[in-house]
């Protein structure tokens, strides 16, 4: 049997499994039927097992260069080697479509598996909901961008992979962000179950809570890996170009941030229900609404190889899911409705309150910029352009806000915070802040922006230290290794709560990166061998070209003399190659990195005179943002080395105990 | 205690529409030829800024800007120079007061939402204020808690 006829054929095996799990798991909750939920869970693992045989015949084909499949032609040659052979399953639309369904199908089965025991009362609707998405995907799979479309004749050899794609940090970049945003379709469908179930008391989202920072997690590590793959790969000398595709990433984390910290709030004072459920519901839309973006070819962006017409196939489906999703929580909305007060503006509720209005102003802004240029032309016909002045000055003011109460707000207690400790908790982070701030200014900084970011950078690190440092007082030993053995006790005996304040640190770190934007230096210009520039503390010498031929790429790279304050380092050589199976020219970054800055240096053009143009830039504090990143997922994994959690005065398993609400679905 | 949420809104309100307003650069003034490079997106680069625009072509384009920066070209007149050659698209920042003043609204209105759950919402509880613990009992508290967390584990 040809591989394309049995792809195709396991395919439409998989939506055939697919449908039969959401309409069984559906009827199963009106009559509560429970060996049709068991038929639809059962259905349900056959389409994750479906999937995954499809995704290992994909596989396959790539690595016996098995040219009759189109897709297989499209992005792998039989130079690309074994690591990007396997990328290569997520670097065009169709294969990257299989492997979002491959992941969203095994968070699925691997959620049903755990949870069919844990809350009953919700895994059918729970199972019904995600299998109606997966059934989704597999639907444009087969009738949009299928990866087992034939090919015929079948060529010798195939047309290679982009070679941008082909960077470490973009095999595990669109990795990482799938398993991100296909990871809150978990807590999405049981805020669904608990929607339609009525129980929505019983900690649905303690039940899938492990799972919500877990996707979090894999996307805030996709995006820093994104940034750090723009950096190093596409030599503009940046990492973030509020580009469509980025803006479409940052939308989930954000309202995902603000569920992670609002959720807080139900588990302690049983407050915010509807918000929060309506939060996890508008991060999964998001997420959809992403992917929508990315394959629509709607927006002009870097990512412009991801773009296909299956994306006008998301829309219908977007707007479903958000009917759906917010039909049920209004008819729900009575019930969602607490009880419980604040008690004082001054606590720690009151500041999540204000950070969850910050991000999810800042997520609607992004959105609204976004989507601006696309409905400016629909109205007017006018073409216009978003770019980053627009972002940064509307999203950087809300972003130092957002800082300032990421140190605040530890620092807060629950229920009323008193003023006096309050005045106390405070006291050095204010020190440290404005010392920053003066010492900038005597060393002649007068950028307002850089200013006043390093100097809420400082304060929130030193309240965030502060946390360690009062908990590791109060669990210290005698001796020597008293202070580090409380600091281990600290934070074993609350991860969830330290693992938090190590993400903050985390986050801290990214901010001192950010700033170190306003001392920028930028240069370019034309150069011959022998030639020099001055940027920052480092002179530039065109030593010679190197030129040659390799069998993937023609090289053209320019030999740099670097010296330091002075003293000779080690030299660059950017490049300009020629990718020959492409014909696609791509430059090679040359970059000295420091934890002061970094000098960047990319060769735009080189002609037969060895002539080159040259830019340069020196990125003060860039280092800090891959830094912080690695913060952030040590913090996760703290986090997620926890226990799992349990709803203060309900146990994991009380769903079976609570009294069954009529459903009418 | 309940109208300062009212004042907040008014004064956080208030600098944020000015800011929006104000945003802009001085139309009348000269920029410099990093600061056209930054607010222009790049006709050769999809999705990023002149400045960030790695290809050689946009080379040519800041040559050309020096030249209008040295000339003594205004920000209007560079970007009248911008839209004329490569159109309205080559504009990083949007021009209308719609773009700009949708975000401070937005959170104007998640302000006055907040404001009304709180005025709605806070019920201070009976009693008085907290009392302050003594650094004395505080420390004594600690190192409770934490005998007790250790014997949880």
């Amino acid at each position: 049997m040809e591989i394309s006829a049995a792809g195709q054929a396991i395919l439409v095996a998989a939506l055939a499994c697919a449908v039969w799990s959401t309409l069984s798991s559906g009827l199963s909750v009106k009559g509560n039927d429970r060996r049709l939920a068991l038929s639809g869970e059962r259905a349900l693992f056959a389409t994750g097992f479906l999937i995954l045989c499809a995704t290992v015949l994909l596989v396959y084909a790539f690595y016996t260069r098995d040219f009759s499949l189109v897709y297989v032609h499209g992005y792998s040659s039989r130079s690309t080697s074994p690591v990007y052979t396997l990328t290569a399953l997520w670097a065009g639309m169709e294969g990257s479509l299989l492997f979002w369904t491959l992941l969203s199908a095994l968070y699925a089965v691997s959620a049903i598996a755990v949870q069919r025991k844990r809350r009953p009362d919700l895994t059918p609707v729970a199972t019904g909901t995600l299998a109606g998405i997966i059934a989704f995907f597999i639907a444009v799979l087969v009738f949009g961008a299928n990866p087992f479309d034939a090919l015929s004749p079948i060529p010798g050899d195939g047309a290679g992979l982009n070679p941008l794609l082909q960077s470490p940090f973009m095999a595990i970049h669109p990795a990482m962000l799938y398993l991100g945003l296909t990871g809150f379709a978990v807590p999405f469908a049981f805020a669904v179950a608990s929607l339609v179930t009525g129980r929505l008391e019983a900690g649905w989202f303690t039940s899938t809570r492990r799972w919500t920072v877990l996707a979090w997690s894999f996307l805030t590590v996709g995006i820093i890996l994104g940034g750090a793959w723009a950096y190093m790969e596409l030599g503009w000398g940046g990492y973030w170009a509020w580009d469509p595709v980025e803006n479409a990433s940052l939308l989930p984390w954000l309202t995902g941030t603000a569920f992670l910290h609002s959720v807080m709030i139900q588990e302690r004072r049983q407050m915010l229900k509807i918000w929060n459920v309506a939060l996890i519901l508008g991060t999964y839309c998001l997420a959809i609404f992403g992917t929508f973006l990315t394959r629509s070819g709607l927006l002009s962006s870097v990512h412009t190889f991801s773009e296909s017409p299956v994306g006008k196939m998301f829309l219908p489906f977007l707007a479903v899911m958000l009917v759906f999703a917010f039909g049920l929580l209004g008819w729900r909305y009575e019930k969602l409705r607490s009880e419980r007060h604040l008690e004082s503006m001054f606590s720690r509720e009151a500041m999540f309150l204000f950070n969850n209005l910050l991000l999810v102003t800042i997520a609607l802004t992004v959105l609204w910029g976004t989507l601006y240029p696309i409905m400016v032309e629909a109205v007017s016909g006018a073409k216009i352009s978003v770019g980053p002045p627009f972002f940064n000055t509307v999203v950087g003011p809300m972003g130092l806000a957002l800082l300032a109460l990421t140190g605040i707000g530890p620092l807060v207690a629950w229920r009323r915070a008193s003023w006096r400790s309050l005045k106390r908790e405070l006291f050095l982070p204010l020190v440290a802040g404005f010392a920053t701030v003066a010492a900038l200014g005597f060393n002649g900084v007068r950028s307002a922006g850089a200013m006043f970011g390093l100097g809420l950078t400082s304060f929130v690190a030193v309240a965030t230290i502060g946390e360690f440092a009062r908990g590791a007082r109060a669990h210290r030993g005698k001796g020597l290794l008293g202070y580090p053995r409380g600091l281990v006790t600290v934070i074993s005996g609350n991860r969830r709560r330290y693992g938090g304040y190590i993400v903050h640190l985390g986050v801290v770190l990214i901010c001192l990166g950010i700033s170190g934007t306003a001392f920028r230096q930028s240069w370019s210009g034309d150069m011959l061998p022998g030639d020099s520039f001055t940027i920052g503390r480092y002179e530039v010498t065109y030593e010679r070209a190197r030129t040659f031929t390799t069998d993937e790429k023609a090289v053209r790279m320019a030999v740099m003399a670097i010296s330091q304050d002075g003293r000779p380092v080690r030299s660059l050589t950017p490049q300009r190659n020629i990718h020959l199976a492409q014909d696609q020219p791509q430059s090679e970054v040359g970059l000295r990195t420091t934890l002061s800055d970094d000098l960047y240096l990319v060769l735009t053009q080189m002609d037969s005179t060895f002539a080159v143009t040259m830019r340069a830039w020196v990125n003060p504090l860039v280092a800090w943002i891959w830094i912080g990143g690695v913060f952030m997922a040590l913090g996760m994994l703290v986090i997620l080395s926890g226990k799992p959690p349990t709803q203060r005065g309900v146990s994991p398993g009380s769903g079976r105990a609570e009294k069954p609400v009529p459903v009418s679905v | 205690m309940r109208s300062w949420p009212v004042a907040a809104i008014v004064a956080v309100g208030g600098l944020a529409l000015g800011f929006a307003l104000l945003s802009g650069p001085d139309p009348n003034q000269v920029p410099t030829s990093d600061q056209v490079a930054n607010r222009m997106m790049s006709p050769f680069c999809p999705g990023l800024t002149l400045e960030e625009c790695p290809s050689g072509q946009s080379s040519r384009v800041r040559a050309e800007i020096d030249r209008l920066v040295a000339r003594g070209a205004t920000n209007a007149e560079i970007d009248r120079w911008i839209v004329d050659n490569y159109g309205e698209v080559a504009l990083a920042r949007p021009g209308g007061s719609l773009a700009w003043i949708t975000p401070p609204l937005l959170a104007i209105a998640g302000l006055a939402a907040v404001a009304l759950i709180l005025r709605r919402r806070v019920k201070p509880a009976a009693g008085p204020e907290p009392e302050e613990l003594s650094e004395r009992d505080e420390s004594r508290f600690e190192q409770d808690f934490g005998r007790f967390q250790k014997g949880s584990e």
